[in-house]
């Protein structure tokens, strides 16, 4: 078996020839445009220049399904490439107001190393700011901004034999970036892909999938609530725990990698534990769920936003007690990893909703999206 | 200008002020962010049409044109986007270029400075005398109740020095120059004297493209290029004191005593910025030249509105105004301008103190 080295190593940090020079274009041209940059000028021209953001091209809008859409990104020189499974932030402008957004990568990285696009799918949530507009409204042309790939939840360089994926809903996409890589590779066979969506027409990438199943030697299961159709096997209602029992008997003995709700990561944490196979499942949660009030007692804490002058009562995140209050604070994923809301918490406890962490320092930095007032507390907001 | 306004309806006044200002508010989006980025391209494409025909300008019509070309792009910069963007009109869009913490202005005054001494200083304390700095500048006199010392009777020759010379005299005023001459290097603020070199690291650099590096880049055309710039430079200044002080100085504009700051409420805010502010009437464009002060009443109420939004909200305000029975200045161009040199002739000798406005905080 040949190893196959990917060519899209995240860890070059070196500055390629072409920002090198043009960098020194810049530096030339400084103080003829002084207090400008010389970017300011020549971005009219080459729409995806910068030496400092990735700006990357809508370079096509690719409807999946009802509310799903792929966008195809073509990244200037500064995106580094991404590894099977990762993220990106993507900053989107929606009705004039920058916001962003994590979305995991469902292309290959192969493709990012042959043709320098990479591929985002989103679904549109009902109700929200962003994803709506990105799929029903976003222009083939339009430039936007996104981080370099992130995340740990990656295919590894090797890839185990026989690896197994499941995702559910709009989870699909890191795994299905890593059948992707495989596919390309042409080490897909033995592999298990296990997907649960809503009703057949939910199905992303349908197509795709059954030529997976057909050509690249996988094993693809679909599973919906509705009537079977060509693409979902007629297995009925899911029900991870039974299904995978029943259908991928040697699930334990396998290298799993599972995207999807909370319901789904909280079934195969407990199967797997049970089988004392949790060592080979590897998660990601996709959306951080409303969190539920901690059963606080006595009153509620307050949170005084000190430099707006403004208090708010009650607990849930800080971020989102602070949009109540009239703020708009900086914020971007929402769910503590891209560090856009970061703001000094000037006294008071906090709690991580996702780890349970307490802050009980004063004058630290937090990320307001993540965490709740356990008592009073004072941010410099 | 008095006001005859009761406690109830002066609280109803601003009422209906903070809702024009919070509906408009509330309709930011999309099209203010196309309108800023429009304006922004036109003007780069300005200033490098100019610099461009400046070295043509052994032809003598391109050196008119790059010299128009050029103070466009100036005054563009300054009033339309740079003031404006420093105001945080356009922080709701929450865009790197458009963020009023970051953007650096084409303008002698660092941002940074311009944010405190006029954003700050100017904005909240408007026409309160001894505050705010920019009633006359620290050398004229442009109020009857600003005591007269004879120095004021050079103060013609003083304005039309600070026509020419506008950028500078606007950054330099929130440092007391005169004092910090005559003061003994122990006795100076360090602060003060960080602002100043900061005011002048900014000039040397704003200067060296302008009177350096692009005419020595015009070889033989070095004088047309450099005299192109110079009258550019004289152009917008020119235009920026004719713009602000037919914001505050012309007839019926009030000046005010610090005691109203006690205690003051959003609805004399409101009411002292819409007497201590006059506005100036034109067609689209000598609204867009003057970065919309010409509507320095709305801008004054609402600085954090998209400044290009005034000529919409000033129609429903005079309705307010009207209803309450407040007077709203304004006037041609011409009109404001020719009453506002004529009070710096009239100050410029001893005059009787009038009394000061009745304006209390209700």
């Amino acid at each position: 078996m040949h190893q196959v080295e990917s060519p899209s190593g995240l860890t070059s940090t070196r500055p390629s020839a072409a920002s090198r020079a043009l960098g020194l274009i810049e530096a030339v041209l400084a103080p003829l445009v002084y207090p400008k940059s010389a970017e300011d000028y020549l971005r009219e021209v080459f729409p995806l220049l910068s030496r400092k953001e990735i700006l990357a091209e809508v370079v096509a809008v690719r409807p999946e399904t009802a509310d799903t859409t792929t966008l195809v990104l073509r990244p200037n020189g500064l995106f580094r490439g991404h590894r099977a499974g990762q993220w990106i932030m993507v900053e989107a402008e929606v009705a004039g107001v920058r916001r962003t957004r994590c979305f995991s990568i469902a292309s290959a990285p192969a493709l990012h190393d042959e043709k320098r696009t990479i591929e985002i799918t989103i679904k549109a949530r009902p109700g929200g700011a962003v994803t709506p507009e990105l799929v029903w409204r976003q222009k083939r042309g339009a430039i936007i901004a996104i981080s370099q790939a992130q995340g740990t939840f990656v295919l590894p360089e090797t890839p185990p034999s026989r690896p197994l994926f499941v995702s559910g809903g709009s989870g699909i996409t890191p795994v299905m970036s890593m059948l992707r890589e495989l596919a390309l590779r042409g080490q897909a066979h033995g592999a298990t892909f296990v997907y649960y969506a809503r009703t057949s027409a939910d199905v992303v990438f349908a197509k795709e999938l059954q030529e997976h199943a057909l050509f690249s030697g996988a094993e693809i299961l679909v599973w919906t609530d509705d009537e079977p159709s060509a693409v979902s096997a007629p297995f009925g209602r899911c029900d991870a725990r039974t299904d995978l029992v029943a259908h991928v008997p040697d699930f334990a003995e396998r290298e799993t990698f599972v995207c999807g709700p909370p319901g789904l990561l909280a079934a195969m944490s407990a199967l797997y534990a049970e089988r004392g196979a949790s060592e080979r499942l590897h998660a990601e949660a996709f959306s951080l769920e409303e969190h539920a009030t901690i059963g606080a007692e006595g009153p509620a804490p307050e949170v005084v936003f000190a430099r707006a002058a403004k208090t708010q009562t009650g607990s849930r995140t800080l971020l989102a007690m602070a949009e109540d209050a009239g703020l708009t604070p900086r914020s971007g994923c929402r769910m503590g990893i891209c560090h856009s809301c970061t703001c000094r918490k000037v006294s008071g406890v906090t709690r991580d909703i996702r780890t349970g962490e307490l802050s009980t320092d004063a004058n630290v930095d937090i990320r307001i999206c993540v965490n709740e007032p356990v008592g009073n507390v004072v941010l410099d907001l | 200008m008095d006001h005859n306004l009761t406690p109830e309806q002066l609280d109803s006044f601003g009422r209906e002020v903070e809702e024009l200002h919070l509906s408009v508010k509330a309709d930011l989006g999309e099209a203010d962010v196309r309108y800023i980025r429009r304006v922004m391209r036109a003007q780069r494409v300005l200033a490098v049409l100019g610099r461009g025909l400046l070295f043509a300008s052994f032809f003598p019509p391109a050196w008119v044109a790059g010299t128009a070309c050029l103070s466009l792009a100036k005054i563009i910069e300054n009033m339309e986007i740079g003031h404006n963007v420093l105001h945080g009109q356009y922080d709701f869009a929450r865009a790197k270029d458009l963020d009023s913490q970051t953007y650096e202005w084409d303008h002698i005054c660092p941002s940074d400075q311009w944010r405190h001494s006029h954003n700050y200083l100017h904005h909240t304390y408007t026409n309160v005398r001894g505050v705010d700095h920019d009633l006359g500048y620290r050398i004229l006199r442009v109020s009857e109740e600003q005591p007269w010392h004879p120095g004021h009777l050079l103060q013609p020759l003083y304005a039309a020095w600070l026509a020419l010379s506008f950028q500078l005299g606007v950054g330099l005023h929130d440092v007391d120059v005169r004092r910090f001459i005559f003061q003994k290097k122990s006795e100076r603020d360090p602060d003060e004297a960080r602002r100043l070199r900061e005011i002048g690291k900014k000039a040397v650099r704003q200067a060296l493209p302008d009177y350096v590096i692009f005419p020595l880049l015009a070889g033989p055309h070095a004088p047309a290029v450099f005299l192109g710039n110079l009258v550019a430079n004289l152009v917008r200044n020119v235009w920026s004191f004719t713009v602000i002080f037919c914001g505050h100085f012309p007839d019926g504009t009030e000046t005010f005593d610090p005691s109203c700051l006690t205690n003051e409420s959003t609805a004399h805010f409101y009411l002292r910025q819409l007497m201590g502010s006059a506005n100036f009437e034109g067609g689209r464009v000598t609204h867009f030249l003057s970065g919309h002060l010409s509507h320095q009443i709305e801008h004054h109420m609402f600085p954090d509105i998209p400044a290009h939004r005034y000529p919409a909200m000033a129609k429903r305000l005079r309705v307010i105004c009207a209803k309450y029975g407040l007077r709203y200045n304004t006037g041609s161009l011409f009109g404001q301008f020719k009453s506002v040199v004529k009070k710096l002739f009239r100050l410029a000798l001893p005059g009787r103190h009038r009394a000061p406005p009745a304006l209390t905080a209700a």
